[in-house]
């Protein structure tokens, strides 16, 4: 297993670290919605899986940020890194961090396909799942198997999405159909990282992007409800 | 066939029901609006008040239950996690 993480310009270092941060708030935030509506109707599994779902993956968010801290630490002598707070590359901890980041970014995009997709059984949850972990660390290469599956994982959902805003036409759901191809998109480019540091620029601004746009779809959403009133 | 209805979908339609009316309604209309029994719609009566989501106001002629701010405050709750579902079809 080889772990090799790459990142955009130096001025860059730092920045990605907010905006993954501001990502990682906004899944929390509709991770709370999902827990109060699940307060609401608890009978309504779906609402505690999403709630599971996007903590998971706000907290996949919180271990990059210290994963690419730690490597920033040791790369740049900056004020804004200081040593002292990171671990080295070569901590156990360090892989702990890094390992916790890939697990739930894969275990939270499945759990939120899998109530996307309404047949699929506990049991192919868990095929799914014990197959895909295996195919991460298996491989002697963590990181693009990682990015490959969250990609399929992504373009998945956003299938499902775009399939839903067909039956609906709701311009949230079309909203939340755009947030999750764009997301699928930036997982093209964090493949491409290793080319040109720019393309980590742009892949973070994809994503950062996406999410965005999926706090927006929350929006649209609560204000549409308050209309109906 | 349509779906037996839960009771959160009970729970809503009595709310329904009552806001529908001006957010007051007679015992007798509200069992026809909800399509339950007495007995059925005693128990959830019961339920509601206790939540502070329904209250008894007596009249002269009969009993009227009036839909409480919280129950007012529930039912956009729920119209809110309603279009959450329908945004995301789940």
């Amino acid at each position: 297993m080889e772990l090799e993480i790459f990142h955009g310009p130096q001025w860059f270092s730092g920045v990605d670290i907010f905006l993954d941060f501001f990502s990682a708030i906004i899944l929390v935030i509709i991770a709370m919605f999902a827990l109060r509506y699940f307060w609401i109707h608890k009978e309504n599994k779906n609402h505690a899986i999403m709630f599971a779902s996007l903590a998971m993956l706000a907290g996949s968010f919180l271990f990059k940020i210290i994963t690419y801290y730690t490597v920033y630490a040791s790369k740049y002598e900056a004020l804004f890194f200081p040593k002292i707070l990171a671990y080295s590359v070569n901590h156990p901890a360090f892989l702990f961090f890094f390992f916790m980041h890939v697990v739930l970014g894969l275990v939270g995009l499945l759990l939120l396909y899998s109530i996307l997709e309404k047949n699929m059984s506990i049991k192919t949850f868990l095929l799914i799942l014990t197959m895909m972990l295996i195919l991460t660390f298996m491989s002697a290469r963590v990181y693009p198997v990682f990015y490959i599956t969250s990609f399929a994982l992504t373009t998945l959902i956003a299938i499902n999405l775009w399939r839903t805003f067909e039956n609906n036409r709701l311009k949230p759901t079309m909203m939340l159909a755009l947030s999750f191809t764009i997301l699928a998109l930036s997982r093209v480019f964090f493949l491409y990282t290793h080319v040109h540091s720019l393309v980590y620029l742009a892949a973070e601004i994809l994503q950062f992007s996406s999410y965005i746009i999926l706090l927006l779809a929350l929006t649209m959403v609560l204000k549409h409800a308050k209309k109906k009133r | 066939m349509p779906k037996k209805r839960d009771r959160f979908q009970i729970v809503e339609d009595i709310l329904l029901s009552i806001q529908n009316k001006g957010g007051q309604i007679k015992p007798t209309h509200l069992m026809y609006k909800s399509n339950l029994s007495y007995t059925q719609m005693n128990s959830y009566l019961e339920e509601l008040v206790e939540k502070e989501f329904i209250q008894k106001i007596p009249r002269k002629s009969s009993e009227y239950i009036a839909i409480t701010d919280r129950g007012l405050e529930f039912l956009g709750k729920i119209r809110e996690m309603k279009e959450f579902e329908k945004t995301f079809g789940i």
